[in-house]
């Protein structure tokens, strides 16, 4: 009898854990008027059951990167500098979710943008001591569609977003 | 199986779904899936190792305040813990190499299967606080480890191919808490692919070729010049064609045993191109972990040595 309740306990938790899963995967999301949402919601983050599948769909969508210049007191100016040289494709994919971000829903927002930019320009001048000026210009690649190719229409990396940023005499901050 | 498979369409029965969910079983399958995910998420923190601080810590690549308005503040973040050791005179950087060590190790305990549950919990613990401190740039590869760890915690992963087992902690004996980890676990897999097909197949760029054709095209995935696939677009379009099918009809197609060898293999072969072809290693070898582990590594008692 013990076994059979705790059989028929494990099976409806699997049946509730599997019932969020299948939720997330639809992109329902649960009312905030369900008993316990916040534990549920909890729930769901620790678990795993929040997640969506939609890879590559329904579109592939732009790639985005960033690219810094670097200018040194005397002018002398350093292009195309990237903000991990040589980076492994495990870093440069994550990489690339930062730079997502620039062209995410909230970036928009210019006092989203800005500190973002800053954080990531601050990583550069920690990186290289002799620049007096970073310049931050994020990038996006639309693909051309087959028959836009075939015509001879070719995809470029294009500016979306770009800030300039220069180190403080006093702190060594940035304006 | 094979008897479920007919007999559900027709009326489930209570046996048959008991059965299904709490025939005692072997661990087998869940000691693959252990063995592969810790074994990648090994690697993938070797390659990131030389990152680690530019990624985690608050004077990284996205720092302090940054970090903190993109990550979701109602889930665990190793803040609190570093700052905490911090003033007790354990810098920041010191304390975040700690935990990094601790994740590794939690891994190496996991692939060896000693101490099983307990390695399981530290690595999700520290996997998913990673994810939400600093600015880790979770992606895909992140999510499915996150969920499998978790399920790790709670599945007789141990039972087999363990020093848990060596060491007779546990008794490796069939059992029916193996049967039902299993099941979460495949029917997991079954609604991920199926929502997958089903979202890509909800747009034209699936059923025309183009997602493909960009995807090989676009720097940053492409390894190769695949351009001249413009000239012959039936080949991206038919490409397109068997993701959604074998992505929407895995939930049908893994479980007879005819086609389940079959699909096994075509989704292995999909997740290998992605490997290779999109440049995503990680994410590719990962995915064949689960079909390989839950469909093709047998749970029969029978077959256990």
């Amino acid at each position: 009898m013990r076994d059979k309740i705790c059989k028929a306990t494990l099976l409806g938790c699997t049946i509730f854990h599997l019932a969020l899963v299948t939720l997330s995967a639809s992109y329902i999301n649960i009312a905030d008027t369900v008993p316990g949402k916040s534990i549920i919601d909890f729930y769901r983050k620790a678990s795993g059951a929040d997640s969506s599948y939609g890879f590559f769909a329904p579109s592939i969508g732009a790639k985005t990167r960033a690219l810094f210049d670097i200018i040194d007191p005397s002018g002398a100016k350093i292009e195309n500098i990237s903000l991990a040289p040589n980076a492994v494709r495990e870093v440069e994919t994550r990489l690339g979710g930062i730079y997502d971000e620039f062209t995410s829903e909230d970036a928009e927002d210019a006092n989203f943008r800005k500190p973002l930019a800053a954080s990531l320009a601050a990583a550069i001048f920690s990186k290289h001591s002799h620049a007096a000026e970073v310049i931050l210009h994020v990038q996006e690649f639309w693909p051309t569609t087959m028959e836009e190719y075939r015509q001879g229409e070719r995809a470029r990396w294009s500016d979306c977003y770009a800030a300039r940023f220069a180190r403080t005499e006093q702190s060594g901050g940035m304006q | 199986m094979r008897s479920l498979a007919l007999s559900l369409p027709h009326g489930a029965s209570l046996t048959s779904i008991t059965n299904f969910f709490f025939k005692p079983a072997s661990a087998r399958p869940l000691a693959a899936l252990r063995i592969g995910l810790s074994s990648i998420l090994l690697v993938q923190a070797f390659l990131m190792h030389k990152s680690f601080l530019d990624f985690f810590a608050p004077t990284g690549f996205v720092q302090g305040e940054v970090s903190n308005s993109l990550n979701d503040p109602s889930v665990p973040r190793l803040n609190g813990l570093v700052d905490l050791l911090s003033e007790v005179g354990i810098g920041v950087n010191l304390s975040l190499t700690g935990l990094g060590i601790i994740y590794v190790a939690s891994l190496i305990f996991l692939l060896c299967g000693s101490f099983t549950r307990m390695a399981a919990f530290l690595a999700w613990f520290l996997n998913w606080s990673f994810m939400n401190t600093g600015y880790s740039g979770a992606y895909g590869a992140d999510m499915y480890a996150h969920f499998f760890l978790f399920y790790l915690i709670w599945m007789p992963s141990g039972d087999n191919f363990s020093l848990d087992r060596f060491f007779q902690r546990v008794s490796g004996q069939p059992s029916y808490q193996a049967r039902l980890g299993l099941r979460v676990l495949q029917l997991h897999m079954c609604i991920s692919y199926f929502a997958s097909g089903v979202e890509k197949a909800s747009g034209p760029q699936w059923w025309n070729g183009e997602v493909l054709w960009s995807a090989l095209n676009t720097p940053g995935y492409s390894i190769v010049d695949f351009h001249w696939l413009a000239e012959l677009p039936f080949l991206p379009m038919l490409g397109g064609w068997l993701v959604m099918a074998i992505e929407t009809f895995y939930i049908v197609m893994v479980w007879p045993q005819k086609t389940r060898p079959w699909w096994v293999l075509a989704t292995c072969l999909l997740h290998l191109g992605i490997a290779i072809f999109l440049n995503l290693p990680i994410f590719g070898i990962l995915m064949c972990i689960p079909t390989l582990a839950l469909f093709a590594v047998s749970a029969e008692p029978s077959h256990q040595r």
